[in-house]
């Protein structure tokens, strides 16, 4: 008898002290979980690339269970009238700015430029296995995210995790830049190409064991040469604005910066920190739109409080920051929003009000025209539209890449462009 | 055969248990919530903040330490500390003018304090000082006083007050005040403590209350609450200042009557429009866990940035609220030692010189624009064997000699 309460007391003393320790291995990351988890990380399939969404429905067409799920937040949804299909639908030729329109999306790794009525008048193909032979091993996603053009016909892309490609009209590789690269590139007065890239780095004080993603703006030359790398974590925490390291989320992907500009200048006079040559960032997991000094290697300015996860931040003739902001109205809407950086009085937005349908969980972003009209992307929905500053759409594309059953998935659209009527090359190339 | 299928058992019953403590730590399985309400129970409570520490060997050298007649800015000193529930009017070579005290237990009858809020009844967290000659002073979530200048009580008021008292050029008070609620529409399983500013009538009478928490959600700053951490105690904000429109030309959001708030558990300061009950305006980035921000003449704003440099130091920041400019700071250099992880206090003199009070060292200092020290008080409040814990200094001002109550009641 007594043996027999001896055994119970003793399995269940074990059940409690491995259920203890089941516990602090969570909570304290006890031997062996950093084993486990990198076994673990090696045997898991890879996470889905994300470069197909699915569409908003067409009016009165039934949706599926899983799309409303998805799209239950969206408060304007009643509101929204698709094309037909895809492609572009002009509201008034007098108020939209012309030019072309060179964009890229999730279907391919292509640049495309199509005039204003949708048709497109030249594509750049990247052959990314022959380019980027790394890919092989690769085990994450590599979409062409972006695309700068110039006015010979050349361009330089980026096609995330694998690098920088730059092609001639024709797509013959010129040069190539391999990093891990990711979301955004510009290009400083220059000529320069400055570029976000990460790294994995194992630190005492962050990520509990597990390598965070070090965040870097990387400089390269026009031809394609590394410059100089810049840390984004060491250039925040050696400075003024080091108390938001706070804000770092558990997530090892720390900053998630995906926003890259080069200054320049206008803002100077005003405040230093806006001299030419200095970088604006949007850090996106801090909510936090930063100035970084490159000579001094630290953030010089930071502001965040009205947005929520932004992306594409720049900085206006006006004096004004333009942003896209993907979560902050807090009411499922997405905003782009004009602020000014001293006061942060909201200049103007667009997004969230009646007949200004804007949502984008991920990407997004915008480019304020020389009229004065706003050309946004909301990414996700493959859609783009241009409005005029009192809000009126003026313009609007979608994404014609379409896939799946009843072409419910649309490719993403990264990013839209409205290029100068004016492109030189275009007429050497013959595309009408 | 037997041995070995008792030992897979064995096994068995360990990985599967292993694996139930796991979930319940990474999923909060029950009884994540049961252990982790028990572990916040038998977990000692906070200790009433009144004493602490003091700097090693200060303890003989307490009361004035320096005094740069030339330097220092004359006037009489105002404070409370947390040996008890005294406010004192002291002299710059630190002899005692003047005190006034009150007895919570008589006030609050049938007050009954637990947990946390045992001792919150033996100290004044803050205490200003009134025209007649009498004070307002805070018992620590548990009420406001207003007492005369032979410390009789003129009222109480029985609330969840705590941290700042402004008062307002008619006798207007306001004052932060807190209350414990459910908060299922932040994803909250446990109550948290909304903060609320509080307008008062000279008499103790309440005239209005605005929630601080509604206020950001109703506001364009509404993202800042992300920020919020995982406690009860959402924001814990520690000062307010109502502004008067002298710098309502700069901005639409310093207009007169709107309220300077700082929120130590967001790192934000932010302005309040009381009859909006909005946030029209909020600063975030360089510091962390701040006290005491006030509007200076000059549009900056001054604040005790308690842990800003990311390492032990503390600094008194004067900062321009556009371009983000930090244009004076003290603290956290070499010779300007100064450290206070909870309270602290700053304030600018009309003559240039800067009072700042270390609070936790229970030590105040009154600083030059370059940062010499022209006048140093270490509070004499010690306790322990050795005397090796100093009294919380919470707030020392600097208050002019003529004031009429000093002279009603010498």
């Amino acid at each position: 008898m007594a043996r027999k309460i001896g055994c119970a007391l003793g399995a269940l003393v074990l059940a409690a002290a491995s259920a203890a320790y089941g516990f602090f291995l969570h909570k304290d990351r006890f031997f062996p979980y950093h084993q486990a988890r990198r076994i673990y990380m090696k045997a898991a399939p890879p996470t889905p690339v994300p470069h197909w969404q699915l569409a908003r429905p067409e009016p009165g067409a039934a949706l599926s269970v899983e799309a409303i799920g998805k799209l239950s937040n969206l408060p304007y949804l009643s509101g929204y009238r698709p094309g037909a299909g895809g492609g572009v639908r002009m509201e008034d030729r007098s108020l939209v700015q012309d030019g072309w329109n060179l964009y890229e999306s999730g279907h391919a790794p292509v640049v495309t430029l199509m005039d204003m009525s949708g048709k497109e008048v030249w594509t750049w193909k990247v052959d990314v296995k022959k380019t980027f032979p790394e890919i092989a091993s690769s085990r994450t996603n590599h979409e062409l995210r972006l695309a700068h053009v110039y006015p010979d016909g050349s361009l330089v892309a980026m096609i995330s995790h694998l690098g920088l490609v730059r092609l001639d009209a024709a797509s013959r590789v010129i040069w190539e830049y391999h990093g891990y690269v990711h979301h955004d590139f510009c290009l400083a007065p220059s000529g320069a190409i400055w570029v976000i890239e990460k790294r994995e780095r194992l630190l005492a004080d962050l990520g509990r064991g597990e390598p965070i993603w070090e965040d870097f703006a990387v400089e390269i030359s026009p031809e394609g040469r590394f410059l100089r790398r810049i840390s984004l974590l060491e250039a925040l925490r050696g400075s003024s604005y080091a108390p938001m390291m706070t804000r770092v989320p558990i997530d090892l992907d720390i900053f998630h910066t995906n926003s890259i500009s080069v200054l320049d200048g206008s803002l100077a006079s005003r405040l230093p920190v806006f001299r030419e040559g200095n970088i604006l960032l949007s850090l996106h997991h801090l909510d936090l739109l930063a100035i970084l000094d490159p000579d001094q290697s630290r953030i010089v300015w930071g502001l965040s409080g009205q947005w929520h996860a932004q992306h594409a931040a720049s900085l206006l003739p006006t004096g004004h920051l333009l942003l896209f902001d993907n979560f902050g109205s807090m009411r499922g809407a997405s905003r782009v929003l004009e602020v000014d950086p001293f006061t942060q009085e909201i200049a103007w937005s667009w997004g969230g009000r009646p007949g200004q349908e804007l949502y984008t969980e991920a990407s997004g972003g915008q480019q304020r025209l020389e009229n004065g009209n706003t050309l946004i992307c909301e990414s996700n929905f493959g859609r783009a539209v241009e409005v005029t500053p009192d809000g009126r759409v003026v313009w609007e594309f979608i994404n014609p890449n379409r896939a799946g059953e009843k072409n419910a998935l649309i490719a993403t659209l990264y990013k839209i462009e409205r290029l100068p009527k004016d492109l030189p090359f275009l007429a050497r190339v013959g595309a009408k | 055969v037997r041995r070995v299928g008792r030992a897979l058992a064995l096994c068995a019953g360990v990985a599967a248990f292993a694996t139930w403590g796991f979930k319940i730590h990474r999923d909060h399985l029950f009884p994540y919530r049961l252990l982790h309400r028990a572990y916040d129970r038998l977990a000692p409570a906070e200790l009433p903040h009144r004493f602490h520490p003091g700097r090693p060997g200060e303890g003989e050298k307490a009361g004035v330490r320096t005094y740069d007649r030339a330097l220092a800015e004359d006037g009489l000193n105002f404070w409370t500390s947390g040996n008890a529930s005294i406010a004192v009017l002291m002299d710059m070579d630190g002899t005692p003018r003047k005190t006034w005290t009150a007895d919570a237990s008589k006030i609050f009858p049938g007050l009954v304090l637990s947990g946390d809020d045992v001792g919150r009844d033996q100290y004044f967290h803050c205490a200003r000082l009134m025209e007649d000659g009498g004070i307002v002073a805070i018992f620590d979530q548990i009420g406001l006083v207003r007492l005369d200048a032979a410390s009789r009580l003129v009222w109480a008021y029985r609330r969840k007050v705590h941290h700042d008292i402004f008062v307002a050029p008619g006798g207007g008070l306001w004052v932060l005040s807190r209350e414990k609620r459910a908060a299922p529409e932040l994803s909250r399983n446990d109550p948290i403590w909304e903060d609320f500013v509080e307008e008062l009538t000279p008499e103790g009478r309440p005239v209005r209350k605005v929630s601080l928490l509604e206020a950001f959600r109703r506001s364009s700053y509404a993202p800042l609450l992300f920020q919020m951490p995982p406690r009860a105690d959402v924001f814990r904000t520690d000062s307010l200042q109502v502004l008067d429109g002298s710098l309502a030309a700069r901005s639409p959001y310093f207009r007169r009557g709107n309220i300077l708030v700082s929120i130590r558990a967001l790192d934000v300061l932010a302005i309040l429009d009381p009859d909006a009950g909005k946030i029209v305006w909020a600063l975030s980035g360089q510091w962390r866990g701040q006290h005491a921000a006030r509007f200076l003449a000059s549009g900056r704003i001054l604040l005790f940035d308690n842990l800003g440099t990311m390492r032990e130091a503390s600094r008194a920041l004067e900062v321009d609220p556009f371009t983000q400019q930090i244009l004076w700071s003290f603290g956290g250099r070499p010779g300007e030692g100064l450290l206070s992880e909870a309270s602290g206090f700053v304030e600018r003199l009309s003559g240039g010189n800067t009072i700042v009070v270390e609070s936790n060292f229970g030590r105040a200092l009154e600083v030059t624009p370059d940062g010499r020290v022209a006048w140093e008080f270490v509070n004499p409040n010690r306790a322990g064997k050795k005397g090796e814990l100093v009294a919380t200094l919470y707030q020392l001002e600097r208050v002019p000699r003529n004031l009429p109550g000093e002279n009603l009641h010498p």
